[in-house]
């Protein structure tokens, strides 16, 4: 009897909670679907890659991009070399290998989800989604270069700490710019 | 409401607990199979400084308990940055808060 009870209250805990945080739980409905349906158009996009036996381009592109800040950053001999697995930046014996997952992409896709969670899907947030993204692949590119002319400097300690370092700035830079969502929401709304 | 220097001490502090695994594992040349105790204390260490900053912004237990799980929802199902939307679900009810008190 005290099972049967118990159930039912159990729901109608949730379902009040759930009608409370009505916001909040629209917020996650839109994240997810959202962060979902990317991602999953990104695994078709990789699964279409290993059919072709092709690199992503993605990858491609910010492993390229390193290669010519690392060679700014003054790394001689710099090579750039790609593989279906992945590319090779830096000098011969001292190379950074760039994988999918090094790319930044689940983490841009991430961001793009919390614009589209917040404000909805209309024209000015996928202008506002494109601007972050670009914005935070620039920070990618510029991990990766600067770790390329790390490791050519020697120091695999040092190595870790910028590494993470830098992991660290990349994520205090999406939530500046999350942070600015709601004073763009306010500012796009002024407008005639 | 949250300063943003919570915000970023937060983060400084979750990516200071990813480091220590990720040094041993890179220089015994490890998995994370081979340290389970030790990837999993700091694991917990990060679950930990999550529920205390979700605590700070005045959550309830119910929202805490739902952020967490839908945050490592997105962990284990999708391999995605669990933080980032620990800190998103941070940001939007901040603002929805601010919203109804008619700060904005």
């Amino acid at each position: 009897m005290k099972t049967n009870l118990s159930l039912p209250r159990g729901w109608t805990f949730v379902r009040q909670f759930i009608q409370n945080e009505r916001a909040f739980f629209g917020f996650l409905v839109r994240f997810f679907s959202t962060y979902g349906l990317l991602v999953f158009a990104y695994f078709l996009y990789l699964k279409y890659t290993s059919y072709t036996h092709s690199l992503d381009w993605v990858t491609y592109s910010v492993s390229e991009l390193s290669f010519y800040l690392a060679k700014a950053l003054g790394v001689a001999d710099c090579t750039f070399s790609c593989f279906i697995e992945g590319c090779y930046v830096g000098r011969e014996g001292k190379l950074i290998h760039v994988v999918e997952g090094c790319n930044g992409f689940k983490l841009a896709i991430a961001y793009a989800a919390f614009i589209i969670g917040f404000s909805g899907v209309t024209w000015r947030t996928l202008v506002q989604v494109l601007v972050g993204l670009l914005i935070i692949q620039g920070f990618n590119v510029l991990r990766i270069g600067v770790l390329v002319a790390l490791r050519d400097m020697g120091g695999d300690v040092y190595f870790y700490f910028i590494k993470y370092l830098f992991g660290s700035i990349i994520y205090a830079a999406i939530i500046t710019l999350w942070s600015l969502q709601p004073y763009f929401n306010r500012y796009v709304h002024r407008q005639p | 409401m949250i300063a943003y220097k919570d915000i970023y001490r937060y983060i400084f502090t979750y990516m200071a607990f990813s480091m220590p695994a990720a040094m041993v594992l890179h220089f015994n040349d490890a998995e994370i199979s081979d340290i389970p105790l030790l990837y999993g204390s700091f694991a917990a260490f990060k679950l930990w400084i999550t529920f205390l900053l979700l605590k700070k912004v005045q959550f309830s237990n119910e929202m805490i308990i739902a952020v967490m799980f839908f945050a490592l929802s997105l962990r284990l199902l999708f391999s995605g940055p669990w933080m980032p939307f620990v800190l998103g679900a941070v940001l939007f009810v901040s603002y929805k808060r601010k919203i109804s008190s008619g700060v904005l």
